[in-house]
């Protein structure tokens, strides 16, 4: 191992090379023995422990980025089906439950009883209405040609005619006599049960989609090129299939995720663990991991928890990565809260809540109004006909209330859409503030995973979506104090404007911005599960302090 | 040494686990016969 070695080592270019160095290194092992040497042998023990530790460090490494590699790319097709899922919820952008209902393809197991049978009818109507095409009577007639069709056609435009008559009644006995007049007692009961009404209305849905299906195309042919794009070669998207298209994406997500997690969690991170080399082998990954633990248990501290107490609270351990979460978004909707109001003026998102509340009051008395009147709708329906009261005079009279109907249901539309239209301001309002200043990248930076997105707003409710976003005044530490998660673990935040809540906060953003963190919520961990009493003591007795991140003394987050 | 690792960083995985090995082999030669 002299100058005549070095030279070699330093002329190593190739694997073949370093191997031959290596294999000629130990066949004179026993060369150096048979002279005795111990200097030479422990400078040949010397030099394969290092390689041996340089290559085992190497082997990690290059395992840790095929992992990481394999979950980025499970990632990019987890995000690619994203892309379809929010295409698809574009073509029914107001209740994405509908998913669940609207079916073209009914069959006898679908088993719906009569509100259930109208709620879906109602669905598929909202469906072409959103779309632009508002169906009504005219476009159930005499839908089926061919032999004994007339019966149907019969029975298809009777029911739908009274559908629209009572479209916000989906549960009226009207509906019940409609099969009393039109069956026998004993029939009516199987005709029911059979969902007969149902499949036939199904084939007229079905003869109704193919007359304007145009109206989902442009939509249609962007999401099969999307399905294209992300492996799904061939499925075609289509109204019919819709539920079962969302059922097959969400079940591919579903599986990329777990995929992502089984990936991790089989990576080289726990082979190097349990490897005979560990001591070798610099392993950042575990220090994370302990830098953690000591963050998560400073953060008990502050939070008025002592190690005991975590220990024995499973509540606690369940909710602690969701308080690190919420306390992390409050900082950082603090630190954009004064672009927030200015935008919110500049929007003028105040009114149109205020619109909203308005609307949605309106909507109600309009519903009452509404019920009221078919009330009495329905008592002139029922009303005998006979020489006090001519079946002309009734006809003259529905006419007259069924022109008031219309009037009532135009209403109740136009205050559906207005509202509609008010939770479409107020998405805008917070995609264009969020790209504006960089919310999004804020929230990635601090390592929040979901929430404060404003694709995932809830388009029917886009107020329940987040409080903080829409109004800013409760983020008072009292409001922010009767939050369930802090009442149930009995903790209580300072406030935000002391140097209190700074370092909690900053303690929070350190401990979610850990990209390994990151990944183990992404796949469900939870912060602290696997921290034991002995391995609290070791923190508290000091022996992890050097793994300490620097950051964690800064005072202040921004 | 900074030359060999640059090489060694561009191993690929069954070749570093080659080196391990023999490595591993001949730190046991000389440790089995001191024993």
């Amino acid at each position: 191992m002299g100058m005549e070695f070095d030279k070699q080592l330093r002329a190593v270019r190739t694997y073949d090379e370093l191997k031959k160095l290596i294999q000629d290194t130990i066949k004179s092992i026993s060369h150096y023995k048979a002279l005795g040497n111990e200097e030479l042998l422990n400078s040949v023990r010397e030099f394969l422990q290092l390689l041996l530790a340089l290559s085992t460090y190497l082997v990690g490494k290059k395992k840790d980025n095929l992992v990481e590699e394999k979950i980025s790319s499970y990632q990019e097709r987890i995000t690619g089906l994203n892309g379809v899922v929010k295409e698809i919820s574009e073509i029914l952008p107001l209740n994405l439950d509908l998913y669940k209902t609207i079916k073209l393809n009914l069959d006898q197991d679908d088993n719906l009883d009569i509100p259930n049978m109208n709620r879906w009818i109602k669905d598929i109507i909202n469906l072409y209405r959103e779309n632009g095409k508002v169906l009504d009577d005219r476009d159930f007639t005499n839908l089926f040609t061919g032999v004994n069709c007339l019966e149907d056609n019969e029975l298809v435009l009777k029911y739908m005619k009274l559908f629209f008559r009572l479209p916000n009644d989906l549960e009226s006995s009207e509906f019940i006599k409609f099969y009393v007049d039109n069956f026998s007692d004993d029939a009516a009961d199987r005709v029911i049960d059979d969902n007969q009404i149902a499949l036939i209305i199904n084939r007229a849905m079905r003869i109704i989609y193919g007359k304007y299906s145009t109206i989902f195309g442009k939509k249609k042919s962007k999401i099969n090129k999307l399905l294209r794009e992300n492996g799904f070669e061939d499925v075609r998207v289509d109204i019919e299939n819709l539920y079962d298209l969302m059922s097959l994406i969400s079940n591919e997500i579903l599986r990329l995720q777990g995929l992502v997690g089984k990936t991790y969690m089989n990576g080289s991170y726990n082979e190097i663990l349990n490897s005979d080399n560990y001591e070798y082998y610099y392993d950042e990954r575990r220090e994370l991991q302990i830098q953690n633990d000591i963050l998560v248990q400073r953060l008990l501290k502050m939070l008025g928890k002592s190690k005991e107490q975590f220990l024995t609270d499973d509540g606690l351990k369940n909710d602690l990565a969701g308080i690190i979460a919420m306390v992390g978004k409050i900082a950082l909707f603090d630190s954009v809260k004064d672009e927030f109001i200015e935008y919110k003026e500049k929007y003028e998102i105040d009114q149109v809540i205020k619109r909203i509340e308005d609307l949605e009051f309106k909507h109600k008395l309009a519903l009452g109004d509404m019920s009221s009147f078919m009330e009495d709708y329905l008592s002139v329906v029922a009303k005998k006909t006979g020489l006090m009261y001519s079946k002309s005079k009734k006809d003259r009279n529905l006419e007259v209330l069924d022109d008031l109907r219309k009037v009532k249901v135009d209403k109740l539309e136009e205050i559906e859409m207005a509202i509609h239209e008010c939770h479409k301001k107020i998405v805008n309002f917070l995609e264009a503030f969020y790209a504006d200043y960089q919310v999004s990248e804020k929230i990635i930076n601090a390592g929040f995973i979901s929430g404060f997105n404003a694709q995932e707003i809830d388009m029917n409710n886009p107020m329940a979506f987040d409080t903080f976003s829409i109004k800013q005044e409760q983020l008072s530490t009292a409001e922010i104090n009767q939050m369930d998660i802090f009442i149930r673990n009995g903790i209580r935040i300072p406030d935000i404007k002391t140097e209190e809540f700074d370092e909690l906060a900053n303690l929070c953003m350190i401990i979610l911005r850990d990209e390994y963190i990151f990944m183990l919520i992404n796949i469900g961990y939870k912060f602290g599960m696997d921290i034991n009493s002995e391995y609290l003591d070791r923190i508290d007795s000091g022996e992890f302090d050097r793994l300490i991140p620097d950051a964690v003394q800064s005072k202040g987050r921004r | 040494m900074e030359n060999l690792v640059k090489v060694m960083e561009n191993l690929e995985i069954d070749e570093l686990e080659e080196i391990i090995k023999l490595c591993e082999s001949g730190i046991k030669m000389i440790d089995g016969g001191d024993k």
